[in-house]
């Protein structure tokens, strides 16, 4: 058993042209996924991140300190959208409920991670 | 409001989106005026696509009417600030929180919505797509599937139609002159009935999709039902038709299958429907003359009434008919006229009654009737050939199949 973080990568453009049943469609979806996933104790929480591209601080050339620039992300279409955090038996477990979800179902990938314990 | 309870308007409830995105644009219409459609699609677009974004998460709000129009008015504010306006009162949560008397306000801006789309500029063939964009929220993608176009040529009528729209001023359905209201009505009128007869004809693959489109045409005929300026009798004669017709969906497909009319299993049909239309055709008879829509829902009546296909009053049906014909100078109902005529004396006379002339020898369901009279005859030969050039002009694979049924075969 361990916890699991599913990482949802996105490109806000892709659902642009989205129509308003297509939106109500994928929000009906989410709601069954996370519904029965919730019930089950497997799903524990989760956040959507802001559509924008972040910030980013590295340390600069030496004596220059911490420079802040935009996230990582502006330049290329990948962000990470949201996260859920599972717990589930092993990958093979957290992958079926990821496979499910309907952002995976909409051919946008899924980045599963387990989350490191003490022991 | 008609109070009229049908299962028509219930299944809307299951549209929150699509309909949210028409109320939401008739009011930003209505504010910002015609020549702001592109940022008002813009906004309707954004509200849509942030709750899509964020619900998943955050689950669906107590009022998502509601929070959809806290978004829209929070991006038209930011909109007219950045252009430069200062207007704050864009109002819009009162709405979506019911503070206002939104079912009046609201159906008014739809109406207006709806006469700008049908407005006598555009040709239905502009109109059509028009009203389901704007007034419906569907996309152009949806469109396209529901009018059997491609994608291009379904956006190209739809920029036309909001070139146009953009030149227009805003209607005053209530400044109209009475006249003026029944003029201006006729296109409107027009344009519902070809969207609901887009949903009528018969392709399994998509069939949510033009159900969907008798849904939406029924919805907005209700709505003009409601207004005083529009609740014409031809009005109410339309609403009692699409009821009488929508009743009769649930039957017309088994298993994929085109079933016609006559071999229809009639306990499907939505006997609430037939009432609420039934109603409806009593409310619209008036002192003036029945139009085309009276004659029409009259026919969907009589048939509506009929327990079994032999019960039907075709005596009625063909005076309907004859009535009609003259109205139309249209084939197409000539063709239907002959269907009656045929029950009323017999397959040599319906045959008699079909047109003559080019104007349907590209049209399926003239060879298909014509078969249909030829091989009662027992012409089977004639019968066969008449039918292979109804599969050969059918519209879709599942009009093909069912054509299929119908070709005899013959002793060799």
């Amino acid at each position: 058993m361990g916890q699991f973080m599913l990482l949802l990568h996105d490109d806000a453009k892709d659902d642009a042209e989205l129509s308003a049943a297509e939106m109500q469609d994928i929000i009906a979806r989410y709601r069954t996924w996370s519904q029965k996933w919730r019930e089950s104790g497997h799903l524990t929480g989760g956040e959507k991140l802001m559509d924008d591209p972040g910030r980013i601080i590295r340390s600069g050339a030496p004596g220059q300190g911490m420079i802040v620039s935009d996230g990582p992300y502006s330049e290329t279409k990948d962000v990470i959208g949201g996260y859920f955090l599972i717990i589930a038996d092993d990958y093979a477990a957290a992958e079926a409920i990821a496979r499910g979800c309907p952002h995976a179902e909409r051919g946008k990938p899924i980045e599963i991670r387990q989350i490191q314990t003490m022991d | 409001m008609t109070g009229v309870p049908d299962s028509a308007v219930e299944k809307l409830a299951d549209q929150l989106f699509r309909r949210e995105s028409g109320r939401m644009t008739a009011i930003l219409l209505g504010r910002f005026g015609p020549a702001a459609v592109d940022d008002v699609e813009d906004i309707v677009q954004e509200s849509l696509l942030r709750a899509c974004r964020t619900w998943p998460w955050k689950g669906i709000p107590d009022n998502p009417a509601g929070w959809l129009w806290r978004v829209a008015e929070r991006l038209a504010l930011d909109r007219m600030r950045r252009s430069g306006r200062t207007e704050s009162d864009a109002l819009l949560c009162d709405v979506g929180d019911g503070r206002l008397p939104v079912d009046l306000l609201v159906a008014d801006e739809e109406l207006r919505l709806l006469f700008l789309c049908c407005d006598p500029v555009n040709g239905p063939e502009t109109s059509v797509p028009l009203t389901l964009r704007l007034a419906c929220g569907f996309s152009t993608r949806e469109i396209a599937a529901a009018l059997l176009l491609d994608e291009a040529t379904a956006a190209q009528r739809i920029s036309r139609g909001k070139a146009r729209l953009r030149k227009l001023g805003s209607v005053e359905i209530t400044a109209l002159p009475g006249g003026d209201v029944a003029e201006r009505l006729h296109p409107v009128l027009n344009t519902l009935y070809l969207l609901f007869n887009g949903g009528y004809g018969g392709n399994d693959q998509i069939r949510w999709i033009r159900e969907e489109l008798c849904v939406e045409a029924t919805r907005l005929c209700i709505l003009l039902t409601g207004h005083s300026r529009t609740a014409a009798p031809e009005v109410l004669a339309l609403a009692a038709l699409f009821h009488l017709l929508t009743a009769r969906l649930p039957a017309r497909q088994f298993h994929g299958d085109l079933v016609d009319l006559e071999f229809q299993d009639r306990g499907l049909w939505d006997r609430r429907l037939i009432s609420s239309g039934l109603r409806y055709l009593e409310k619209s008879r008036g002192n003036a003359a029945p139009t085309a829509w009276h004659l029409l829902a009259g026919i969907a009546a009589e048939h509506a009434r009929a327990t079994h296909w032999p019960d039907t009053d075709w005596p009625s049906i063909l005076a309907y008919y004859d009535q009609l014909v003259v109205m139309s100078n249209d084939p197409v109902v000539a063709l239907n006229r002959s269907v009656a005529v045929a029950q009323v004396s017999g397959p040599a006379a319906g045959l008699a009654a079909v047109p003559e002339g080019a104007a349907l020898q590209d049209y399926h369901l003239f060879h298909a009737t014509r078969a249909r009279y030829l091989r009662d005859l027992g012409r089977s030969t004639a019968a066969n050939a008449a039918i292979d050039l109804a599969i050969e002009l059918a519209p879709n694979d599942a009009v093909r199949r069912h054509l299929m049924k119908y070709r005899t075969p013959l002793q060799s």
